[in-house]
């Protein structure tokens, strides 16, 4: 039983990762209703072979003469061999801790999954790697198909594949160095590079994945460079090589097959922690407003609701910038002035603060502001309002509102 | 709000449910912000034993940052300042059960009491 393994280990070399190639022979059918009739296995490391393992399995009933023809494997060879119950202490053995592989990896683990579960063991935890689908993003331009056999014909692998398990693993082996030495051109040097290769898209932009090869497994923060290194996205990751190469996976959004073709080198800053990343982010965003980038990109359109202290009858105003010292109150910065103005209404229905921006006049004047003559505001442009009564109302605004200054000096001086 | 929905004015009541919700939002992220810049001089240590020097809400801590103009810490926070305090505010939520307070010159509470929120009840989080 496997610990789960952290992004630190996914990182190994591939030189110093140790496969275990992995190939049965069935009965046929699903891993339901057939069962397995021989096992081989080859465990590789730095591009050597570490030993292998063969051996025929009494698979406890009947093989179609159909298999037979197939694999060679008959019923009188299996029938001296042993049950697969007896194989798999000394198969779970040389597999270890070693990464599976397998061509349709999935095939031969679903059957051995189905024989361990039988037996009452545990499932395979192991890191897996399917050749197959490695091969078709890797080689699919040069071969008509992607079978064992036809893969071995046309890239010359050392062994040939004779649907026995031994001879086929042996295949698998070579298919899998191959493939290796194809991925390492594209920068997959790790092995959480190579477990990430089979998602990627095939796309165009997939030789700009060796951009990303100098990137280390760290939290930080990294910036897409077009031409002429202007930046077109920033963006902040606990694992940069992990979330850059992320973009060249299944993602299918549009604005991502655009960044990656305008695309022209990566930059990174490693950070301490994810506060200093986010923080880094922000600040480049706002400096560099990449065209990618949506959010934070908005700061200057940010806007303030001011309450003006610094008038006879204060009102409520939508600003752009502060004016440092004028006594007024500001909320904010909120996200628009359309956000502010809201926001004004919201406190004009709860108040009866003054809404028309008019100077209270000498003399009263014949038609107050709309909302005066409604009575929903106290509005001195009807020229019966008391400073007293409206310092009353502005007061109880002031009060209410988190102080954004020093509490003692948003007090407002009763007349 | 209620009183115009049982009167059936559903618009209107959702007028005023839309202002509250923005007053409501807007006070709340005030507050948080305004609290956060009068914490001071702010020292908190995460539980990897990194330790993080914010100064009235902007991060003062490692070479990246030894750059970082002196904090502003009267009159309302600067609009290109917003999105950095509340990124820091967000992460001291976030972590909150995690860290631990080194040092601190100013005030660190949230004395004000629970402003409502007026979020469909699905996604109330508190």
């Amino acid at each position: 039983v496997g610990v789960q393994r952290s992004f630190e280990d996914l990182g190994v070399p591939l030189s110093e990762t140790t496969f275990c190639v992995v190939d049965v022979e069935t009965t046929g059918g699903s891993a339901l209703d057939g069962a397995i009739t021989e096992v081989g296995a080859v465990k590789l490391r730095g591009g050597e072979c570490l030993g292998t393992l063969q051996t025929l399995v009494n698979p406890g009933m009947a093989i179609p003469p159909e298999i037979t023809v197939l694999t060679g494997i008959t019923e009188a060879m299996v029938l001296p061999a042993p049950r697969m119950d007896q194989v798999l202490p000394s198969f779970l053995e040389f597999l270890g801790d070693a990464v599976l592989v397998g061509h349709n990896v999935r095939y031969d683990m679903g059957f051995l999954n189905a024989e361990l579960a039988r037996a009452g063991r545990p499932r395979l935890s192991n890191q897996f790697v399917d050749t197959c689908s490695l091969a078709r993003r890797l080689v699919r331009d040069e071969v008509p198909n992607c079978r064992l056999g036809t893969l071995a014909e046309q890239l010359r692998l050392g062994h040939k594949p004779t649907h026995r398990a031994l001879d086929d693993a042996l295949a698998t082996g070579d298919l899998l160095h191959v493939l290796l030495e194809r991925a390492g051109t594209l920068g997959v040097l790790g092995l959480d590079d190579l477990l990430q290769l089979p998602t990627l898209q095939g796309s165009a932009q997939l030789n700009k994945l060796r951009l990303t090869t100098r990137l280390p497994r760290l939290p930080g923060v990294y910036l897409f460079r077009g031409r002429g290194g202007r930046v077109l996205y920033v963006g902040k990751a606990t694992n940069l090589r992990a979330r850059v190469r992320s973009y060249f996976s299944t993602e299918q959004r549009r604005k991502v097959t655009q960044l990656l073709r305008e695309m022209e080198s990566v930059d990174h800053i490693v950070c301490d922690g994810p506060l200093e990343a986010s923080v880094l982010e922000v600040r480049l965003i706002h400096q560099h407003m990449p065209p990618f980038n949506r959010r934070s990109k908005t700061w200057r359109r940010y806007a303030y609701l001011k309450l003006t202290l610094d008038e006879r009858f204060p009102r409520l105003s939508v600003v752009r910038k502060v004016k440092s010292g004028d006594g007024a109150l500001y909320l904010g910065p909120l996200p628009s002035t359309g956000a502010a103005r809201l926001l004004a209404e919201a406190i004009e229905t709860a108040a009866p603060i003054r809404r028309c921006t008019a100077k209270p006049p000498r003399q009263p004047r014949a038609a107050p502001c709309a909302p005066a003559q409604l009575g929903v505001s106290l509005c001195p442009c009807s020229g019966q309002v008391s400073d007293i009564e409206y310092g009353n109302v502005v007061q109880r605004l002031v009060g209410a509102s988190p102080p954004s200054r020093p509490c003692s000096s948003t007090r407002w001086p009763t007349a | 709000m209620n009183a115009l929905a049982s009167a059936e004015r559903f618009e209107e009541a959702a007028d005023t449910r839309d202002r509250a919700g923005a007053l409501a939002r807007a006070l709340i992220r005030q507050r948080r912000l305004e609290a956060l810049r009068r914490s001071g001089r702010l020292e908190v240590e995460d539980a990897d034993g990194r330790r993080v020097v914010l100064a009235a809400g902007r991060l003062l801590d490692g070479p990246l940052f030894a750059t970082a103009e002196g904090a502003v810490e009267h009159g309302p926070l600067p609009r290109e300042l917003a999105d950095e305090v509340s990124c820091v505010a967000a992460w001291l939520d976030a972590e909150a059960s995690r860290l631990r307070l080194v040092a601190c010159d100013g005030e660190l509470a949230s004395p004000l009491p629970r402003l409502p929120t007026y979020e469909p009840r699905g996604r109330r989080s508190q």
